[in-house]
């Protein structure tokens, strides 16, 4: 999910017809600039070099969000494929979250997510959470450090009945990064963009990846 | 052996040199060789202005509880793009404009 603005300028992009370390070339219809779809950056054109700014998207079932988001609108299109994406539970082992960070980049496969939903990890200096969604196949990624009265505080979470808290205060947060019960209610986890990508487009992307393994 | 490694090592070099002068990474991270493969001869027409229904509208419909779904917020604005009607590559990416701004939507 990308913002499309790029120095005041609107871009359209389609599917180019290319294809680089086995994953799609975008390209737009203004300058005709040649965008990687998992980078978001362009490769060659006079936009060379530019990256899009990432949005977080989320990728759950339509019964989830359409409870967490009640009022949210819907692309309405002719529908391309029955049922896709079972995949992601089927065949997790073919997919990782993938989480990029500067220039850091780091694997989640989901084979680790459905073992481990909620992971607190630490990648360079970044603190991560890792939420992932039992009953879609919807993770998320979020910077587990907060502001507390102006002191800076990493948080523990883990999920118990059912509830995302924290080990600190055992405050609840929901799903969307939002503490909704105890002490630190109102505070709000910063979303990173994490992308579900197949494992070895991602490999490719980004040889320097580091993978997240289960602790024994 | 040391001939076939002979070009690879060549495309490398400048690589190396970078990270060496620079000393960082990021060098060796972004400057990598581009050689897209043409695998279809022309570019499809982008997606724009796509239709948008409400909940209501799509509920059951466009799509089912147990489908998934590409959801973002954007502001105050939050919209689903359903994964059953984005497979293939003529629907990879739909321009898009939600929360005031304008956003590509892709997975």
């Amino acid at each position: 999910m990308y913002a499309r603005k790029v120095n005041d300028q609107e871009l359209n992009f389609s599917v180019s017809g290319m294809l680089w370390r086995r994953s799609l070339i975008m390209i737009d219809r203004e300058t005709k600039s040649l965008w990687s779809h998992l980078l978001g950056k362009a490769m060659d054109g006079t936009l060379k070099g530019t990256t899009l700014e990432t949005l977080p998207g989320v990728i759950t079932t339509w019964k989830a969000w359409k409870e967490a988001q009640p009022k949210t609108s819907v692309l309405v299109m002719s529908r391309t494929a029955r049922e896709f994406v079972k995949e992601f539970h089927e065949q997790p082992g073919r997919f990782v979250l993938g989480l990029r960070l500067l220039h850091r980049a780091k694997a989640y496969p989901f084979e680790a997510l459905i073992a481990q939903p909620v992971i607190n990890d630490t990648f360079g200096e970044d603190a991560v959470l890792l939420v992932y969604d039992p009953d879609g196949t919807g993770g998320r990624a979020f910077d587990r450090r907060v502001k507390v009265k102006n002191e800076d505080r990493t948080l523990q979470f883990e999920r118990g009945k059912g509830k995302l808290t924290d080990r600190e205060t055992r405050s609840v947060w929901s799903e969307e990064g939002r503490c909704v019960e105890g002490v630190l209610k109102g505070i709000e986890l910063r979303e990173l963009p994490a992308i579900p990508s197949f494992a070895k487009a991602w490999k490719q992307f980004y040889p320097e990846t580091e993978i997240y393994k289960l602790p024994k | 052996m040391m001939m076939m490694m002979m070009p690879t090592m060549m495309r490398r070099m400048p690589f190396l040199f970078l990270f060496i002068g620079l000393g960082s990474l990021s060098a060796v991270f972004s400057e990598e060789e581009f050689n897209p493969r043409v695998v279809i001869p022309k570019p499809f027409a982008p997606i724009v202005d796509p239709e948008i229904g409400t909940l209501e509208e799509a509920d059951g419909k466009v799509v089912k509880d147990e489908e998934l779904v590409l959801g973002v917020v954007v502001g105050r604005e939050a919209r689903a793009y359903p994964i059953n009607t984005l497979t293939g590559p003529r629907r990879e990416i739909i321009n898009d404009r939600l929360g005031g701004r304008s956003i590509a939507a892709t997975w």
